[in-house]
């Protein structure tokens, strides 16, 4: 037996915790509510890690099924958030994986309308990533926006940290070098 | 900027220091505090720099989800229609009393729907995670239920009306009496444009 009615509408204004709880606990509906929270930004980092946009519909599905196999054994629900972002980090890797690296096009990311004439910095971020060689964009996105050690970079794209450190190197000079522009 | 400009840019000369060093530094809070570094003006410019790309680094990708937040989530009817085929069961609790040589038995998933159907029956209370622990000789069963208020209602009132409705539905709905019920708060959460109900 499942509530319908006015609790469905209620219980998107759950928090996470709640929603992860429940979730564990067997209820899809609450599951489908936090998973679709966080799918914008969780479909952002997997098309910042990836650069392939057209497979990040079938990374997301694959994010989501580990996810509900995986939720019982969650220890804080709370913290639900990060932990789908360590799922959504480990489906993309698999996905590249998947796809020889010499295969790698690169789609378009979502950029700024320059005809809006609202070039902020992050715009000029955004472009000045687009601009890095995947590799280099996908660790440094790695690090400063999933906060990912070295060690952890490394291991999860099988290559030493030595290469990890460099590429990092090499990605924020040039990030740095565009950004320097407009100090 | 232009794409023929060689690989080294104004980042290359740091005064002895590497761009390497420099990230390493920030990443221990500029502690203990390094004098070369700092009384560099080359570095200077560089960490600025550095801690400007990570404060950057931070809204990416909300920003990049509200550029295209619009997109079709297909994808997610379809995780959803193949997780339904895999509730989760979890223990099975034997039908206490039943004559020698019949078994039946209630699943612990579907108390636990039993029990947050109850919780999201009552106003004002959303129902959480929800423990179920059997007790000797099985037909009692002790319950700790995580729930979230919303904003505006009494919370002892609200709390009290939910325990005595699990009380009174579970023995009606399922094999079993309520044994110890623990009912804990974890969040109060604000209904969206009203303060009170």
């Amino acid at each position: 037996m499942e509530s319908t009615g006015a609790s469905g509408d209620l219980l998107a204004l759950a928090g996470d915790g709640l929603l992860a709880g429940r979730a564990a606990d067997g209820d899809s509906r609450a599951f489908g509510i936090l998973i679709r929270r966080h799918a914008p930004v969780l479909r952002a980092y997997v098309n910042r890690i990836t650069r392939r946009p057209s497979d990040t519909d079938d990374v997301l599905q694959e994010v989501a099924l580990a996810a509900w196999q995986a939720l019982p054994q969650l220890q804080n629900p709370d913290a639900v958030k990060g932990w789908l972002f360590r799922i959504a980090e480990r489906q993309a890797f698999a996905m590249l994986r998947k796809q020889p690296q010499t295969a790698e096009i690169d789609e378009e990311l979502p950029s700024a309308d320059d005809s809006l004439a609202r070039f902020d910095d992050r715009d000029l971020l955004r472009g000045a990533l687009s601009r890095l060689p995947a590799q280099q964009a996908r660790v440094w996105v790695l690090r400063e926006v999933g906060g990912l050690s070295y060690d952890e970079i490394a291991e999860e794209l099988d290559v030493p940290v030595s290469t990890v450190r460099g590429a990092l190197v090499l990605a924020r000079k040039k990030l740095l070098d565009v950004m320097g522009g407009t100090a | 900027m232009t794409d023929a400009r060689p690989p080294s840019g104004p980042f290359e000369d740091l005064d002895g220091h590497t761009l390497d060093e420099l990230v390493d530094y920030l990443d221990r809070g500029r502690t203990p505090l390094d004098p070369g570094i700092e009384a560099s003006p080359a570095c200077r410019i560089a960490l600025a720099g550095l801690e400007r790309l990570r404060l950057m680094a931070g809204g990416l990708l909300e920003e990049d989800a509200a550029l295209e937040r619009t997109h079709p989530d297909c994808w997610m009817t379809t995780v959803l229609d193949r997780i339904s085929l895999e509730a989760r069961p979890g223990r099975r609790f034997p039908v206490p009393g039943l004559p020698p040589g019949t078994e039946a038995t209630v699943t612990e998933g579907a108390l636990r729907g039993l029990v947050r159907a109850v919780g999201d029956s009552v106003p004002g209370l959303l129902t959480g995670r929800v423990r179920i622990e059997p007790q000797e000789p099985g037909d009692r069963m002790d319950l700790d239920i995580e729930v979230s208020m919303f904003y505006g209602f009494p919370i002892e009132d609200t709390v009290a009306e939910f325990r005595r409705r699990v009380v009174e539905i579970l023995p009606r709905q399922a094999p079993f009496t309520v044994g110890r019920l623990d009912v804990r708060v974890a969040d109060v959460v604000e209904l969206p444009g009203a303060g009170a109900p």
